[in-house]
C-alpha cells in the first residue's frame, strides 16, 4: 500500500475545493459536448490499478542455480480487492477551447482542469487460462477557463461526472476484452449546477498489451453506443462510435514518455452526420515519488465531419501534477 | 473340466490384475531432449538408451529417465479421445524411476508436471514420500530430507493426515520431510518471478500445454499482491534448516 500522508490528502481536498469555487465565478456559452477530452486519462487511471509489477529477469545468485527458479515469499490478498485514488491538476493553453471550425468563437484561452479518480477493483479471479477483474470507476473532472475575457464571461466552465462499470477479461497472450457500461454527466458551474449533457454508453473493447524490453505498448479498439441527453435537444447527439487507440509507455530514469494516437469514427443516429476524429498526444511525466508525478504534455485534436461547419483542429499544451495512491 | 475352469478363472484374474496395474495407456513420447537424456530399463540397467526427440517409449514399466548436467528432458503422455495427456519435465542432473504412469521414485533432481486432468500423483525418494491429488502444474525438487513442492497453477490436495488445511493452490510452496512425510506450513512465492527464472518452465523450446493457465495464475497473484519479502528461499540443509537468502530492499511494498 502506498503511504499517503494527511498533508497530501489535505492538499488534494484544498485544490478540488478551490477549483470548484473558482469555477463558480465564471460564465460560458455553447461547446462541443460530443468531444470528450478525458477519455485517455480515464484509460490511464484504470491501467494504473491493473498494471502488473515489473518482473525482473533471472538474477545471478547461487540460489538461481536450481532449475525450479527463484522463490521469493510474498503476501497476497484473498480476493484481490483494490482501490486506486488519483488526483490530477492540469493547466494548459488551448488555441481552440470551443472546438469550432472558424469564426467568432475560434479564440484561444487557458484551461485549468482538475480531476479526481476513484477506481475500485472488485477482485481478481483466475479462470484458468484467463483472468476476470470487475472494476467500478468514479471520476469527477472540472474544466475552468481563463485568460480570455469573452470566454470567461460566457458559461463555459463545467464539471463532468463519470461512472463506469467494467469487467476485464485478460488472456495470457496480452489480449483483453472489456465490456463496460459508462455514464457521463456534465454540469454547468453556473445556473445552479444544471445538467448540460449526459450520455449512457454501453461499450465493448478489445485490447492488446505487449512489451519490448522496458517499453510497454497497448492497442485498444472499442465499440460504443452513446445514448445522450443534451441542452441542444434531447437525443440529438445519440451516436455509434468506434475508436482505435495506440499508445506507448517508455520509462527512463524517473521519467515516463507516453505518446498515443486515437482515431474515432462516429455515426449520429438522429442527424445525417458522420465524424472522423483523431487525437495525437505527447505526454512526459516525471515521478517525484511513487505517488506523485509532474507532467508536461501536448495534444493535437482534429475532427472532420460530413456536416458543414463542424470540423475543427485544436492544440492543447500544458503542464500538470498528479497524486496517486493504490490500496 | 474342473481343472480347466480353475485355469480359466486364473487367467481372467491375471488379466484383470494386470489391467488394474496400468490404469490408462502409457506410451510416452519424448517431446524435448536438450543435451543427453537416457532411458534405463529395470531389467537391463547397465545399458542406458539415449533418448531422441519424438521417440515413443514403448518399454514396459518400470523404467528410469536420467539427465546429466546441462541436459533436460520432456516426455509427454499424449492425449486421446478418452484420455487427457500430461507432460513431465526433468531438470539437469535428475533421475526418476517411473513405476506407474503417475507413480515415481525420485533419485535426485527437479521435476515439473503439467496436467489438465484431475489425477493422483505419488512421489517417493529414499527419505520421504508424497501423494497429491488434483489438477494443474507443479514442480518438485528433492532436498536432503524429502521434497520441496511448488504449485504453479491449479488446485491440489494432500491427505488430511499430512496437512490440516490440505488444499494447495497457485503459488503455494511446501516442504515435505522424513519418512512420515511431515508437511510444512504453506507459503506463497512470487509466481511471475518463478515463471521468468525457472528453467523447467522456460528453457524448453515448446510451451507447456498449461502455459495460458500459468500466465493467468501469475496475473491474478500480481493483482492480489500485498507485499514481497526481501528474501529468497533456498534449499534445506541436512540439519532441517530452511535456507533463506536476504536481498537488499529495492521495490515498493518490500518487507
Amino acid at each position: 500500500m502506498k503511504k499517503v500522508t494527511f498533508s497530501s490528502i489535505l492538499f488534494v481536498t484544498l485544490i478540488v475545493v478551490q477549483s470548484m469555487l473558482w469555477a463558480k465565478t465564471n460564465e460560458g456559452f455553447s461547446r462541443q459536448y460530443d468531444y470528450r477530452p478525458e477519455t485517455i486519462d480515464q484509460y490511464k487511471a484504470r491501467q494504473a490499478l491493473l498494471r502488473k509489477s515489473n518482473i525482473k529477469k533471472n538474477q545471478a545468485h547461487e540460489i538461481a542455480k536450481s532449475d525450479v527458479g527463484l522463490q521469493r515469499p510474498v503476501e497476497t490478498k484473498k480476493k484481490g480487492l483494490g482501490y486506486h485514488l488519483g488526483f490530477s491538476s492540469k493547466i494548459y493553453y488551448s488555441n481552440n477551447p470551443l472546438s469550432t471550425e472558424s469564426g467568432l468563437y475560434k479564440i484561444s484561452a487557458g484551461i485549468w482542469e482538475n480531476s479526481i479518480h476513484n477506481n475500485f477493483l472488485l477482485g481478481a479471479y483466475d479462470l484458468r487460462g484467463s483472468t476476470f477483474s470487475p472494476l467500478i470507476g468514479i471520476s469527477y473532472t472540472s474544466f475552468s477557463h481563463f485568460g480570455n475575457e469573452s470566454i470567461r464571461k460566457q458559461n463555459m466552465d463545467f464539471g463532468s461526472l463519470n461512472l463506469n462499470f467494467a469487467g476485464i477479461f485478460s488472456f495470457g497472450n496480452g489480449w483483453s476484452v472489456r465490456p463496460s457500461l459508462g455514464y457521463t454527466s456534465d454540469f454547468s458551474h453556473k445556473s445552479n449546477s444544471s445538467q448540460l449533457y449526459s450520455q449512457l454508453s454501453p461499450s465493448l473493447a478489445l485490447s492488446k498489451n505487449f512489451s519490448i524490453g522496458k517499453i510497454n505498448s497497448f492497442a485498444d479498439w472499442s465499440l460504443a453506443y452513446n445514448f445522450t441527453d443534451s441542452e441542444l435537444g434531447g437525443d440529438f447527439l445519440d451516436r455509434f462510435e468506434t475508436a482505435l487507440t495506440w499508445g506507448l509507455f517508455i520509462p527512463f530514469s524517473n521519467f515516463e514518455f507516453s505518446p498515443y494516437v486515437r482515431v474515432s469514427l462516429s455515426d449520429y443516429s438522429n442527424q445525417s452526420k458522420t465524424d472522423l476524429g483523431a487525437n495525437l498526444g505527447l505526454d512526459l511525466s516525471y515521478n517525484i515519488t511513487e505517488w506523485m508525478a509532474l507532467r508536461i504534455y501536448s495534444t493535437l485534436s482534429t475532427r472532420r465531419s460530413s456536416k458543414e461547419n463542424m470540423d475543427f483542429t485544436r492544440v492543447d499544451t500544458g503542464t500538470g501534477a498528479s497524486l496517486n495512491a493504490r490500496f | 473340466m474342473r481343472l480347466l475352469r480353475s485355469r480359466f478363472t486364473l487367467c481372467i484374474f491375471i488379466l484383470l490384475f494386470a489391467h488394474k496395474g496400468t490404469a490408462f495407456p502409457f506410451s510416452p513420447i519424448v517431446r524435448s531432449s536438450l543435451g543427453e537424456a537416457f532411458l534405463v530399463l529395470k531389467n537391463n540397467p547397465s545399458t542406458p538408451i539415449l533418448l531422441e526427440e519424438n521417440q515413443t517409449i514403448d518399454a514396459t514399466l518400470p523404467y528410469s529417465a536420467v539427465t546429466p548436467v546441462d541436459s533436460y528432458l520432456e516426455i509427454e503422455s499424449p492425449s486421446s479421445e478418452t484420455f487427457s495427456g500430461f507432460s513431465l519435465r526433468l531438470g539437469q542432473s535428475s533421475g526418476i524411476e517411473i513405476r506407474k504412469p503417475t507413480s515415481f521414485y525420485i533419485f535426485k533432481g527437479t521435476f515439473l508436471v503439467a496436467d489438465k486432468s484431475t489425477r493422483q500423483w505419488m512421489f517417493e525418494s529414499n527419505s520421504s514420500v508424497i501423494q497429491i491429488n488434483g489438477s494443474g502444474t507443479f514442480m518438485i525438487e528433492t532436498t536432503p530430507l524429502g521434497f520441496k513442492l511448488i504449485i504453479l497453477e491449479g488446485l491440489y490436495s494432500l491427505p488430511e493426515s499430512q496437512m490440516t488445511n490440505s488444499s494447495l493452490t497457485s503459488g503455494d510452496l511446501i516442504l515435505i520431510s522424513g519418512p512420515s512425510a511431515k508437511v510444512s506450513q504453506s507459503m506463497q512465492v512470487e509466481l511471475p518471478l518463478i515463471l521468468n527464472s525457472s528453467r523447467l518452465v522456460n528453457y524448453f523450446p515448446n510451451k507447456l500445454s498449461t502455459h495460458s493457465r500459468l500466465i493467468s495464475a501469475a496475473q491474478v497473484q500480481a493483482l492480489r499482491m500485498k507485499s514481497k519479502y526481501n528474501a529468497f528461499i533456498g534449499g534445506v540443509s541436512e540439519d532441517r534448516q530452511l535456507r533463506i537468502w536476504k536481498v537488499p530492499s529495492s521495490e515498493k511494498g518490500d518487507k
